[in-house]
């Protein structure tokens, strides 16, 4: 029974973690990029670590993983935050919809 | 005091990390764990009276609760953002106000932000916080504040002041 929870949450962390890179490519501009990136990162690495937490129960692993949990949930926007304040005072600006200058055009 | 909850952090984390119940890595653990308090302990817990005050606690626990749903949520968002065709973004920068003193505080509340659906804390200044947001609903601070934070502020001043 545990090993069947572990592969769902296994799948479903698999799918966010590939949506979270396709997000990557998608977007226009850096921030919307990070925000692609650690959105659907946190629940996709969080729920690969449950997965694993699920399968080996109170163990080694079982535990590092729940301590890892907490590490990603604190610094995955540490981080996001970090890049997205040096692209700021780099002076990047936010992309904005070009469907005014289409038609101007 | 201070020192003894850097001390009882800092020794949970290094027997959760390694998780071995052989009495070396006990006192190993406890000779690391001092060496870390010696050199960090004089600037952590800011007030180390709010350790033991309960109301806290469940302050503390009621913001997980709105925290853990709202991630839920802002996964499920952005990836119906990523994966529609017409990619239906628009985004921009709102500036909203910060109420919250407490440097933990202040952390916590602009790390929820950006795991909250649809926004992004890009800096943070003495009363304000400056948000990408990737939908802008309206420009005003205090409806923006109202959509962004909802209840997240009042409770983390409740945990923090």
């Amino acid at each position: 029974m545990n090993d069947l929870i572990g592969q769902v949450l296994l799948s479903v962390g698999l799918c966010f973690t590939f949506l979270g890179c396709v997000g990557l490519v998608r977007m226009p501009d850096v921030y919307c990029r990070l925000q692609a990136a650690t959105k659907c990162v946190t629940l996709g690495t969080g729920s690969i670590l449950l997965a694993a937490i699920v399968m080996t129960g109170v163990s080694g692993t079982g535990v590092k993983a729940a301590v890892c949990m907490v590490f990603l949930f604190l610094n995955s926007p540490t981080a996001a935050h970090a890049l997205a304040r040096a692209a700021r005072s780099s002076g990047i600006k936010v992309w904005q919809k070009q469907d005014g200058a289409k038609k101007d055009i | 005091m201070k020192y003894t909850i850097v001390f009882i952090v800092i020794y949970l984390i290094w027997i959760m990390l390694t998780w071995n119940m052989e009495p070396a890595n006990f006192f190993t653990g406890a000779v690391v764990s001092l060496i870390i308090t010696a050199l960090f302990g004089r600037e952590f817990p800011y007030h180390p009276e709010h350790t033991f005050q309960p109301g806290r606690y469940f302050a503390f626990a009621r913001f997980l609760g709105v925290f853990v749903v709202q991630m839920a949520k802002a996964n499920f968002i952005m990836a119906y953002r990523i994966i529609s065709p017409g990619l239906p973004i628009n985004p921009g920068i709102v500036v909203i106000p910060l109420r919250l003193k407490s440097p933990l505080g202040r952390i916590i509340l602009a790390n929820s932000i950006t795991l909250a659906p649809g926004t992004f804390t890009m800096d943070i200044t003495e009363d304000t916080l400056v948000i990408h947001w990737i939908y802008v609903e309206t420009l005003d601070p205090a409806k923006a504040e109202e959509c962004i934070c909802g209840r997240l502020q009042s409770i983390l001043k409740e945990v923090f002041e």
